[in-house]
Parts: structure tokens; C-alpha cells; sequence
């Protein structure tokens, strides 16, 4: 959508995001490495540092996993889902640090090829482990807007998705590897808690919109609509988000034509919608994006009745 | 199949990939992606790996 593509478009927000999640990350593998060394005096600094890079890619990955969720359910989180695929290509320079070093502690030290030993030892949790960090490498290196355009929105959605299945691989690759050798329940509570604490996230947001699903054309109350805001509701198999500009109401569709943000949970600035994700604007009555740009996304005929809101999602412009 | 295998294989995916990135990222996308003509050296080298990874995928789009 933009006239030419740039690495990032850098803006102060962004700046701030990558500084605090940076920040945060160097603090944290110096605090584990740190710790590390003084509680375990014999542990090697490949040790520490193969495992601070994995935990804190781990507990990232957890937290990228969570945003999603979390910004459905209160709005309040919607700053951490600004700019989140920044926070998937950290989290994938951590873990390839992890997957290097590994292979060249576990590997590197005999007269075959490190990956001809690493091959060899099929089937075992460190395959696992790499092909997680081969769907995320592929994530990381597809992240720019440019992938989108030449995999096309509905592909790249689908390798993109792949997160979970990177999420599973992990799960096991922690099980069957760095869990069976750890004498202490803590680590093994804390995945577990991980994993019903991701899961749980999922099924309230998911709970939530089936909540508001509806099987008629009554959306919601006007007055609940925060002003340039919307509420992003489930009709006609659509998820459509319901804005409201002053005394105006537009009925939008909920998918970005960016990179399928939600909509939804963006808001109007200058009298435009606004995604979330990455700022693409549609004008709220037309649909259309200001010039040059010439996406268009499906707008619902809306009317208000008695203070309450109805789409009709059979009517298109 | 031998891991020796597997890995000569993996090693030539990779090989032709990057062959394929090269021209990709200076020739192909500038040629059929108008929002890709004159970008910056910085922008092309962030759009190698991908294009490593999945030079099937793009071939077959030319």
C-alpha cells in the first residue's frame, strides 16, 4: 500500500517499543546469567548463556501470544499490539542465539558436520526445537509489508498462523529436552502455567465476541460506543467493526487490507479509520483509502433506531 | 535416506536459494513490484532471507 517500501517506518512510538522491549531483554539475560553464575559456580558460560537466550525467547514468545487475547479483552493493551511483529523478529534473534549456540556445544566438537549430527539424532526434542525455529525464521524474514504483497494477504495470514505450531513444537521440545533433566517441579509448573494461562486467554477472548455474536441486525446501544471508537461484533459471518464519529455510525469490516489488523480496534483520526496495526486509514463512509492509495475495504449500510444500532451485512459498498 | 543426505539437500536449497534471493531482490522484485523500484541497499539485504527461504513460492509468482 505504500508508495515505497522502507525497512521500518520509523516513528517516536516505535523508538520507545523496541527500546523498552530491547532494554528489557538485555536486563533480563544479564539478571539470568548473573544469578546463574553465582548459584551454580560450576555451570559454563555456554550453559548460562544458552539458557538465558531460550528462556527469554520462550517467555517472549508466551507474551507475543498473549497480546492478541489480551487486546480483545480490555483495551488497555492495545499499546503492546502496536507493532508486535517487532517483538517476533526479537524473539526469534533470541532463539536463534539459543539454536546456534547449542548446536555448536552439543554438535560442533566432533568430525562429522554439526547439522549431519544434529540430523542424526532423529527423533529427539532438539528437532523439535529446530523446526520451531525454522517456522519462526520463516515469520521473522516475511514480516515486511513486502511479503505481503508478493505471498498475498490469505498465504502469508496462514504461514503466519504458523505461530502455533511453533508454540506446540516448543512445548515439546522443553518436555522431552530441558524438563527430563531437571530435578526441581519449578520449571515444569511454570510451562504448564504457560500453557493453560495462553489457552485460558484464548477461549475468554474468543467467549467474549461469540458473546455478542448476533442472529439479527441489532448491533448494540449507540451510547455504548465510545466517540471514534467501535465495537467489533460477529453478524451475517462477518466480523465487522461498529464506529461512531460523533452522531455518525459506519459499519466497516473488521480485516485491515494491510496485513488483516483489527480494525476495530483502532480508532478515527481525522475523520479516518484508523488500524491499529500500522495506521492504514479508510474513510468511514466510503470504505476507501485517502489518495494515492486505492484499497477499499467492505462497508455494512447502518441506521439507529431508538438509540440502537443496526447493520445490515447483506448491503455492501 | 542418510543424514549426509539430508544435508546436502538442505545445503543445495539453501544455495540455490540465495542465488535465486540475489537476482530476486536486485532484478525480479524491482521488475514486477513498482513499490520496490529504488529502494535503499538496506531494504534489499532485509528482503534476502525471506526470499531464501521461500524461492519456490516466488519463482513460481514470476
Amino acid at each position: 500500500m505504500s508508495v515505497h517500501y522502507q525497512a521500518v517506518i520509523w516513528n517516536r512510538q516505535k523508538k520507545i517499543y523496541d527500546a523498552t522491549a530491547i532494554g528489557a531483554m538485555v536486563a533480563y539475560l544479564a539478571l539470568f546469567i548473573g544469578l546463574g553464575a553465582a548459584l551454580h559456580p560450576n555451570a559454563t558460560i555456554e550453559t548460562l548463556l544458552i539458557r538465558a537466550f531460550a528462556t527469554a525467547a520462550f517467555l517472549l514468545l508466551h507474551f507475543i501470544l498473549a497480546i492478541g487475547p489480551l487486546s480483545r479483552l480490555d483495551k488497555r493493551f492495545l499499546p503492546l499490539l502496536y507493532n508486535r511483529r517487532h517483538l517476533g523478529v526479537l524473539m526469534f534473534t533470541l532463539a536463534l542465539a539459543h539454536g546456534a549456540f547449542s548446536i555448536v556445544q552439543f554438535h560442533g566438537f566432533s568430525d562429522r558436520p554439526a547439522i549431519v549430527n544434529l540430523i542424526d539424532s532423529f527423533p529427539s526434542f532438539q528437532l523439535a526445537g529446530v523446526a520451531a525455529l525454522l517456522i519462526l525464521a520463516v515469520m521473522a524474514s516475511t514480516s515486511h509489508d513486502l511479503w505481503l504483497h508478493w505471498l498475498t494477504p490469505p498465504v502469508w495470514k496462514r504461514l503466519h498462523m504458523g505461530v502455533y505450531v511453533a508454540y506446540a513444537l516448543l512445548i515439546a521440545h522443553v518436555a522431552f529436552g530441558y524438563l527430563q533433566a531437571e530435578s526441581s517441579p519449578f520449571p515444569l509448573a511454570m510451562t504448564v502455567a504457560g500453557a493453560i494461562a495462553l489457552s485460558a486467554l484464548h477461549v475468554a477472548a474468543a467467549r467474549r465476541e461469540r458473546a455478542i455474536d448476533l442472529n439479527e441486525t441489532a448491533v448494540c446501544e449507540l451510547a455504548k460506543i465510545p466517540d471514534n471508537r467501535a465495537v467489533i461484533v460477529c453478524a451475517g459471518g462477518e466480523r465487522i467493526a461498529v464506529f461512531r464519529n460523533g452522531d455518525a455510525v459506519s459499519a466497516v469490516s473488521n480485516v485491515c487490507r494491510h496485513q488483516n489488523g483489527p480494525l476495530g480496534e483502532g480508532k478515527i483520526i481525522d475523520g479516518c479509520i484508523t488500524c491499529p496495526w500500522h495506521g492504514y486509514q479508510y474513510d468511514p463512509a466510503t470504505g476507501r483509502a485517502p489518495a494515492p492509495f486505492d484499497d477499499k475495504i467492505p462497508v455494512f449500510e447502518t441506521r439507529v433506531e431508538n438509540g440502537m444500532v443496526y447493520v445490515n451485512t447483506r448491503v455492501v459498498r | 535416506m542418510t543424514a549426509e543426505t539430508i544435508a546436502l539437500l538442505l545445503a543445495a536449497y539453501c544455495g540455490i536459494g540465495l542465488c535465486f534471493a540475489i537476482a530476486f531482490v536486485f532484478v525480479l522484485m524491482p521488475r514486477y513490484d513498482r513499490a520496490a523500484r529504488g529502494v535503499s541497499l538496506g531494504f534489499r539485504l532485509l528482503a534476502l532471507p525471506g526470499a531464501v527461504l521461500l524461492w519456490p513460492l516466488l519463482a513460481l509468482k514470476l
